[in-house]
């Protein structure tokens, strides 16, 4: 071979994704020698965050079919791994004219210092706007490409949640920085409200009566009070939770706070499932503001490539751009490595993205978690009277018509985008649709116009796909030493369910050792001076 | 506590396999050499003060962890770094080649435009020189880039590198004052330990 790669490992795990990459990192950190490869040339497959053109690259992609399979060597089958990118569908796009709000060129610094004065005087100045057409837009995107990180799968961490704890003890928290999410809101009617989410929150809202204010809180607290497995929590099991929240007392108006924003669930959840995602949600609020949530800068993708480094700093071996097909053993054994650049790596374990697994393996006819996403990106905030940053609005559909739709706006503090611009994702599952993206339209019509009339924003840009994960269960037969890895489940927030996933791969690899274990003390500690 | 450091400052450290760049690391932080340092594990990144001009920093300074053999840097690795160190061998044509490679690399990933590049010559204590110190020097202005050249292994050259580099760092305007403007959140272990503030539903609970 051309490289000079080893040709044994502990581990070859093939595609970048968020499990794929905790599991590396969990197998390098206990000193297993890892082999991570991707075929695309960048990380993280179906989670990965993109700049401007490369959003173009990827919507431009019909991906290749899988290679030809070779004859068997030596009782060693060939079996091309699938391409990924045959899960995503229905993808458009579109430009729009609009009216942007210039960013100010920032006073040189040395300037600033200077004349502190002469500060103050310039932001009173009235903003400078600039009307772009479609044309003008698609230009303007194409020229900030590089200031746009675009993800793919959006997804939050709750402040107090299991991914956090694990970036904690392993230190990958290190790689990472991130902001609160400041503004949990609710669409109900074409009205946006800001959604009540801690104490001071509830005492001092106006959406909601004193007399309801008591109840809410008193509600919320109990809430969090049942305990996991307990007798009360299993009674609840039976019933919705939206049944359960109509006798409390409560009006509608709160019952849909708790409902769609504090819970995120929807008509169907049970009520001791809207419990336990409840209690999930309010544990996290208090320590970073009035919020539960945290998003990491420049995009999801960067918590995959963090755990990418922690695997690499423990000698796990990267290599992108680079496919890899399976071998296994004629006679139904253990597979016994993976068939890569033209050479043999033989491993005793392989972890492979669903997407990618031989199709020989997969059962596309059990049921999937399928869901539409957009990327729009937008001249405004769609809650003017929030605070300045990341809001996070549920849009359920009261007549259940459809399942909510989620919708994430980023500002440029996320560094999703520039100055003067938003990045709004919109998650919701597909089914109820007749035709795709029907419930998009709705709410696009009820939160944005095209003209700006009423204040609302404008969207600049519409990007549409859907995404047809396959997750691990509709997996089966694969030779005992081959893990698969579910792709990104948008339709829950969190990284709980991938976290989970990760931990049972490592578990059934390598059940005495510790998963993502505090390194020791570190050496950076020591050479300071 | 450290009302004397001005501010941490991101460095990064670049190039191909094998050029020295964990022993250039290592012996500016710890003053230490392995002649078998063999493909790097486990070095993540190290933090040191450095004191110029009366100006005391703290530098972050960021291995590639083995990740540029085959090009796969993540794009995280570039985030924010104010300082960029690329090394090539002096004793390997190939090296000094590629640092074209890297710099473009470079231009991708960073976020910050104005960052300081150093361009460092590295392994001159050794025999078998394939790039002139003259053509270094060319490669550098060509770019706009600091040049100099080292020896990891006999210590010249590497504190120097480092200090040009702070100094340039300081002397550009907007590089590094407007740290931390965005109210980030990082998650560490004071974390678990941390109360709620007033608001959090917890503390109601006790």
């Amino acid at each position: 071979m051309s490289d000079d790669l080893p040709s044994s490992y502990d581990v070859v795990v093939v595609g970048t994704g968020l499990v794929e990459s905790i599991v590396a990192a969990a197998a390098a950190r206990i000193g297993k020698q890892v082999l991570h490869i991707d075929k695309n040339k960048y990380y993280g497959q179906h989670w990965a965050t993109f700049n401007y053109d490369d959003v173009q690259q990827w919507v431009g992609d019909k991906g290749e079919a899988p290679s030809p399979t070779h004859d068997p060597v030596d009782n060693l089958q060939f079996l091309a791994t699938e391409e990924s990118r045959r899960l995503v569908s229905d993808i458009s796009q579109d430009w729009f004219g609009g009216v942007i709000t210039k960013p100010k060129e920032p006073p040189k610094k040395s300037e600033a210092a200077a004349e502190g004065d002469a500060k103050a005087d310039s932001t009173d100045e009235a903003p400078v706007t600039e009307t772009l057409t479609a044309d003008d837009t698609k230009a303007k995107l194409a020229s900030l490409s590089r200031k746009f990180n675009i993800d793919l799968a959006p997804k939050l961490l709750f402040f107090k949640g299991p991914m956090v704890d694990v970036l904690i003890k392993s230190q990958v928290s290190r790689y990472l920085e991130f902001l609160g999410v400041q503004n949990i809101l609710l669409c109900v009617n074409g009205v946006i409200e800001l959604v009540p989410c801690s104490k001071s929150d509830v005492f001092s809202t106006r959406t909601v009566t004193i007399v309801e204010k008591r109840l809410l809180m008193k509600l919320l607290t109990t809430l969090q009070s049942y305990k996991d497995d307990s007798e009360e929590l299993k009674e609840l099991e039976n019933s919705t939770f939206e049944d359960y929240l109509k006798q409390q007392n409560i009006s509608e108006t709160v019952q849909h706070y708790i409902l769609y924003s504090i819970a995120m669930a929807t008509q169907e959840t049970t009520a001791a499932q809207g419990i336990k995602q409840a209690q999930a949600f309010l544990n996290s609020i208090g320590f970073c503001g009035n919020t539960p949530f945290i998003w990491p800068m420049y995009g999801t993708s960067e918590i995959l490539q963090a755990f990418c480094r922690l695997s690499a700093v423990y000698g796990g071996i990267y290599c992108l751009n680079r496919n890899a097909d399976f071998l296994v053993n004629v006679e139904n054994g253990p597979c016994e490595g993976v068939y890569s650049n033209g050479g043999i790596l033989k491993a005793q374990n392989v972890v492979v993205s669903t997407g990618l697994v031989p199709s020989c393996y997969v059962n596309r006819e059990s049921p999937s978690e399928c869901y539409q996403r957009a990327v729009l990106i937008t001249n405004k905030a769609v809650f003017p009277g929030g605070k300045e940053g990341i809001s996070l609005l549920t849009y359920p559909f009261l007549d259940s018509s459809f399942d909510p739709i989620t919708l994430l706006e980023l500002n440029s503090n996320t560094s999703s985008c520039p100055k003067g611009f938003f990045v709004v994702h919109l998650v919701s599952r597909k089914g109820k649709q007749k035709t795709p993206y029907e419930d998009f339209d709705k709410l696009i019509a009820d939160i944005f116009s095209p003209s700006g009339e009423g204040d609302k924003p404008t969207i600049l840009y519409k990007l549409l796909f859907t995404v047809d994960i396959i997750s691990s269960t509709q997996v089966s037969d694969l030779p005992a030493n081959v893990h698969s890895c579910s792709g990104p489940r948008c339709l829950s927030i969190d990284f709980h369910s991938s976290l989970q996933e990760a931990e049972t791969i490592f578990k059934r690899m390598f059940p005495d050792d510790e998963f993502l274990p505090t390194p020791e003390a570190v050496e950076e500690v020591a050479s300071e001076e | 506590m450290e009302e004397d450091v001005l501010t941490t400052l991101k460095i990064l450290i670049i190039g191909e396999s094998g050029v020295g760049k964990s022993s250039l690391l290592l012996r500016f932080t710890e003053d230490s050499f392995n002649p078998d340092q063999s493909i790097t594990i486990g070095v993540d990144f190290k933090t040191k003060k450095l004191t110029t001009e009366g100006n005391t920093v703290r530098l972050a300074i960021w291995d590639t962890a083995g990740q540029e053999r085959f090009r796969t840097l993540t794009p995280s690795y570039y985030r924010d770094a104010q300082g960029a160190i690329l090394v090539y061998d002096v004793t390997s044509k190939q090296t000094f080649t590629k640092l074209d490679t890297w710099l473009s690399e470079l231009d991708t990933f960073s976020t910050k435009s104005n960052i300081v590049k150093m361009v460092v010559g590295n392994k001159i204590d050794k025999d078998g020189r394939e790039v002139s110190r003259d053509e270094g020097i060319k490669f550098a202005r060509r770019h706009a880039t600091l040049f100099i050249e080292s020896s990891a292994k006999t210590q010249d050259g590497v504190q120097c590198a480092f200090e040009e580099l702070v100094q340039k760092i300081i002397q550009t305007p907007g590089l590094w004052e407007s740290m931390r403007s965005k109210n980030t959140i990082s998650v560490d272990g004071d974390n678990n330990e941390s109360e709620p503030s007033c608001g959090g539903w917890k503390c109601s609970l006790s």
